[in-house]
């Protein structure tokens, strides 16, 4: 039995709060990209940055005849924004919070809220298992000071360890998304080589006609701000499709960028501030008994001990560097604990002072409640949750077959 | 082959005055134990303290060589394992829902309970290789039968350990499944654990079960534990069996149980002092291989059994979610008149100082101690509850799909 199968995913951008923090003509692309989706033919979408489960829900309705399976991965406060829609019957899911996400007290980010994940469902194609996961990891925000890297490192190898530990009854697994991390960086690396996927992009044969690959940031996007065009001119591959074979013969056919422009029309928008990846694979079942193990690509891959090494010491400076706060935090404590107590009786000598001190106080308590929970408890489980990344990678270093 | 298995809740929580009792005396009394014995894979949970951790090593480094502690939470897990046979790879899930971090008497909530995996790698006796696949886990604490506030919680958890260990054992020849699950046999979650991941119960398994009747493997409260509250031994006099080890293999490895006891209860027969206020569960496992044959999964002709098994047992979690989601609800609102009420009270207080300048420092302590509370109360109300509600729609969405694809 010969099945073909079309993947897609796109990071939608439907942030559903309004300006400023929401996202441009919401509504408008959400509604082309679901009328893309049910004319198109797809057998499996992953999506992400779908906030609003309103949202997911009208996409749903809208590709109900095409891609009549969904699963919405439900997480922290405003989140996922992980989904996944199937023209084949998902049989079961699987979720993975990641341990790091970014700092709540970091709102101009948001990203701790989004409670990231990566989800995972398992599709049934007559006799074929196919598993597919999705996930959005945590933005880069500045490539030169990457304030988040332990966090997005781990993210990263929790991924790739989620996948090699799920995918082995599947005939292919998919692992689609935003990961928010370019070929060149440690991360991407550390998913491909512990994982053991190969990139549908780097794997396509070439045509004449290329396209850069960029996902993000695209010189061609309406949605790419100025000031990004001119550190990064062409843009970002950060979003992908990566598989990796079970037992059976899987060919990727092709691998190509779709989702850009809504329209030819000059003052139509773009579907997103991301393009879309598309893959079509030939899986072929003909009773061959193939190897389970994907031993062939273990050649093919980058040997894991040097991407273990760089990434544990990345951990352990996220760790030295929570150990470092929680003294700056326990010094803004005593700072404005004192102050607070000094202020004891400061209306009474000046009472025009009553409400302004009330205000300050009011303040200060915020803050201080906030460093003794960030300071004590925040910070520790963050310094685990490094800690149990790192010794893990220690215990892969240690299998050495 | 012979593989030896033990399982032990050691309660080793490390303050001072709420901290257990006797704990330095006892984990050093554990530690010999062990060390003496000759075990292939162990698991302690309640190990709070990582400096206790790091003892346990140090001293059981000779028989077992390989150990793994899984950092969690705040305080946590608490979950270690320690192994004769050399560890490849670990893995951990935190599940997603664990208690209330404002429940400070119980604490589990900064435990940050997890299910740890370790794969092991060995030979069996004709060369053959066997990848084991050993799980440990701690779940959320039960404390009031009758009034479970924590059951959406606990029930979650024994759904995701389910979940964890179906998913990620498809490779292993042999899993085992052991630690403190604070559920009885009979249980909701017990149950949805071992149908939704095909485990076996060494306990029930083990040779004589159907003639030892009598013999209920009680590893809790048990009415000779020292440790033992008084009102316990009154609300169920024989103890409870919460601690287990359970199993499931590969068809391509024969395995059968040839031992199952609970043990490690009194450090010496002249001695008042157990080892823990839980008793020790150990199995040994004979097994060899049966032919080349190599299945995918495990036990999948049992697949139509196993569905018709576990809708009834997701269709009462789902109620139990809904239970779950309903109380959420109503929280919210008492949290959002909570926090109506502390700005009335901020409001209200405003001038107080300067009209009786005595109360001052009174006063701003007062103002402080509200402030942190109603932040508090902001937090959890609008965005903690949120998160939980999103935890519990998460499994239920989840155990939807399961009961869908029974229909096909």
């Amino acid at each position: 039995m010969d099945v073909v199968l079309r993947v897609l995913t796109l990071n939608c951008w439907a942030l559903p709060q309004p300006w400023p923090i929401g996202s441009k003509h919401r509504s408008y692309r959400l509604a082309k990209l679901a009328e893309a989706l049910a004319a198109g033919t797809y057998d499996i979408v992953a999506l992400q940055e779908l906030w609003d489960e309103s949202d997911f829900v009208k996409i749903k309705d809208a590709v109900r005849s095409t891609l009549p399976f969904s699963h919405y991965y439900h997480s922290g406060l405003t989140g996922s924004g992980v989904c996944i829609l199937s023209r084949f019957p998902i049989v079961s899911t699987l979720m993975h919070r990641y341990s790091l996400n970014g700092y709540a007290h970091h709102i101009h980010r948001g990203d701790w809220f989004g409670g990231k994940v990566v989800g995972m469902a398992e599709v049934e194609i007559g006799d074929l298992n196919i598993n597919v996961y999705s996930t959005h990891l945590h933005a880069e925000y500045d490539k030169e000071n990457d304030l988040y890297l332990p966090h997005r490192l781990c993210q990263a190898f929790e991924l790739s360890q989620f996948v090699k530990h799920t995918a082995k009854g599947a005939h292919l697994s998919l692992v689609t998304g935003d990961f928010n991390m370019e070929p060149s960086d440690l991360g991407y690396r550390v998913i491909l080589c512990n994982a053991k996927v190969k990139d549908a992009w780097t794997m396509r044969s070439l045509s004449a006609d290329e396209d850069t690959g960029a996902t993000c940031e695209r010189p061609d996007n309406i949605y790419t701000p100025k000031s990004l065009l001119k550190l990064c001119p062409d843009g970002k591959r950060l979003d992908y499709i990566m598989y990796r074979k079970g037992h059976a013969d899987i060919e990727l056919v092709k691998c190509e960028n779709r989702l850009n422009r809504i329209s030819e029309n000059e003052d139509d928008v773009n579907y997103s501030d991301h393009i879309a990846v598309y893959a079509e694979f030939q899986i072929k079942t003909m009773g061959r008994r193939s190897s389970m193990n994907s031993s062939a690509t273990k050649e093919e891959c980058e040997p894991a001990a040097p991407l273990l090494g760089k990434s544990i010491q990345i951990l352990e400076n996220g760790e030295r560097r929570a150990k470092w706060d929680r003294r700056f935090y326990v010094a803004v404590i005593v700072v404005l604990a004192t102050i607070f107590i000094a202020s004891v009786n400061v209306e009474i000598h000046f009472p025009a002072w009553a409400i302004p001190a009330l205000i300050t106080r009011v303040v200060l308590t915020l803050i201080i409640g906030f460093c003794v929970w960030y300071g004590f408890f925040g910070l520790t489980m963050e310094e685990k949750a490094l800690k149990a990344a790192k010794l893990s990678m220690i215990q892969l270093l240690n299998d050495t077959t | 082959m012979r593989l030896s298995v033990l399982t032990l809740n050691c309660w080793g929580i490390p303050y001072p005055y709420f901290g257990s009792k006797d704990r330095a005396l006892r984990f050093d009394k554990i530690a010999g134990k062990v060390a003496e014995s000759n075990y292939d894979f162990v698991s302690f949970q309640e190990v709070w303290d990582e400096a206790d951790f790091e003892r346990l090593k140090g001293q059981l480094g000779d028989v077992l060589p390989y150990a793994h502690y899984f950092h969690s939470g705040v305080i946590g897990s608490g979950v270690c394992v320690f192994s004769r046979h050399k560890i490849v790879g670990t893995l951990l899930h935190r599940f997603s829902l664990n208690g209330y971090a404002h429940h400070i008497h119980r604490g589990d909530w900064f435990g940050g309970k997890v299910v740890g995996l370790a794969k092991v790698r060995l030979e069996m006796d004709d060369g053959r290789p066997l990848l084991v696949h050993f799980y440990a886990t701690h779940i959320h604490a039960e404390y009031d039968r009758d009034n479970d506030l924590y059951l959406p919680h606990r029930t979650l958890q024994a759904f995701e350990l389910a979940d964890f260990v179906r998913h990620t054992s498809e490779g292993a020849d042999l899993s085992l499944v052991v630690g403190d699950l604070n559920l009885e046999p009979g249980d909701l979650g017990q149950e949805l654990v071992l149908v939704n991941a095909g485990l076996n119960d060494a306990w029930t398994n083990r040779p004589g079960a159907k003639d030892s009747a009598n013999d209920e493997g009680m590893t809790s409260d048990k009415p000779n534990n020292c440790y033992t509250p008084e009102r316990q031994k009154l609300r169920c006099p024989k103890g409870k069996r919460i601690d287990y080890i359970m199993y499931n293999h590969n068809p391509a490895v024969k395995l059968t149980v040839d031992s199952c006891e609970v043990t490690m209860e009194k450090i010496a027969s002249d001695s008042p002092i157990n080892f823990s206020d839980h008793a020790a569960v150990t199995a040994t496992f004979k097994l060899h291989s049966v032919g080349d044959a190599r299945s995918n999964g495990h036990g999948g002709g049992n697949a139509e059994e196993r569905r018709s098994m576990l809708r009834p047992l997701l269709e009462r979690s789902i109620e139990i979610f809904n239970d779950g989601l309903q109380v959420v609800k109503t929280t919210q609102r008492h949290y959002i008149l909570a926090i109506a009420f502390l700005l009335l009270i901020l409001f209200i207080t405003i001038d107080v100082e300067l009209m009786i300048p005595r109360l001052a420092i009174l006063a701003m302590m007062g103002r402080f101690a509200t402030t942190v509370v109603l932040a508090y109360c902001t937090w959890h109300g609008i965005i903690g509850l949120r998160i939980e509600r999103k935890a519990l729609m998460s499994a239920k969405n989840a155990m939807v799909i399961y009961l869908s694809d029974s229909n096909n």
